[in-house]
């Protein structure tokens, strides 16, 4: 009895890091494919004369999307989830567009995706945070 | 650009962009999610965001109206951070602004 109860608790031990790491990736994905359903819904309304059913997809998988932001940002750095969050949804989103709605794909507009995308990760890595002493300065002056 | 573009949708696609820098200055406010006030200030400025992006995408390509919203939002944004967050820019980080700037370009007239 004491065994069986003992082994569930001992493979928790053993995996907690890795478990929980999958689990915020997860929320990421999340994130980011509720914002491209999002996305290709409201554009597929605005088309198809079904706007406001188009809309209400889209308010619904935005909330699901930023909720799962914010719980993958417990544990992922907010510059790396927000410059994924923007630059696959980007990629998605004209990869969804040349196939449902039969938009271009010139070789300029992959280079262009290539270039914002790029600037997305050069520019959230090349952020740095306000030091703290003027942060707490504003505070005092506010 | 689809054949029933007009200068409406740009106007859209202008205030889709004001929506969102609004959306990401809350989002820093809120730290991360961990003030819940600005956090769902945020998420409805980022609703309101896609609705008027929702118009433009009547005369502009969706991928070039999201690729446009969110590399001027982003260039917008750093800019807010440095000027009124204090926020410090190094060398890859402008880097990552010009090579922002020239995509959206690109994206738009190509």
């Amino acid at each position: 009895m004491s065994s069986e109860t003992a082994r569930p608790r001992a493979t928790m031990q053993v995996t907690p890091l890795q478990e929980n790491s999958v689990r915020y990736w997860l929320f990421m994905a999340a994130a980011i494919i509720t914002e491209v359903i999002g996305t290709v819904a409201m554009k597929y309304g605005a088309h198809q004369g079904s706007r406001a059913a188009g809309l209400a997809v889209m308010f619904v998988m935005l909330v699901l999307s930023y909720t799962s932001l914010a719980m993958a940002i417990k544990r992922i750095p907010l510059a790396v989830a927000y410059g994924m969050w923007e630059s696959l949804g980007l990629v998605l989103i004209t990869l969804c567009s040349a196939w449902l709605f039969s938009e271009d794909l010139k070789p300029v507009k992959l280079v262009a995706i290539a270039l914002i995308i790029g600037g997305i990760v050069l520019l959230e890595r090349g952020t740095e945070e306000a030091p703290a002493s003027i942060r707490a300065g504003d505070d005092h002056a506010a | 650009m689809l054949p029933e573009f007009a200068p409406i949708h740009l106007l859209y696609l202008a205030i889709a962009i004001v929506l969102e820098i609004a959306a990401n200055v809350l989002m820093k406010v809120s730290h991360g999610f961990t003030y819940k006030r600005p956090a769902i200030a945020a998420i409805a400025c980022a609703l309101a965001a896609f609705t008027a992006l929702s118009f433009a995408v009547r005369g502009i390509q969706l991928s070039v109206a999201y690729g446009v919203w969110g590399g001027v939002g982003l260039v917008a944004t750093a800019v807010l951070g440095i000027t009124v967050f204090h926020e410090h820019l190094r060398r890859s980080g402008w880097l990552g602004l010009g090579l922002i700037m020239v995509g959206v370009y690109l994206m738009k007239f190509a």
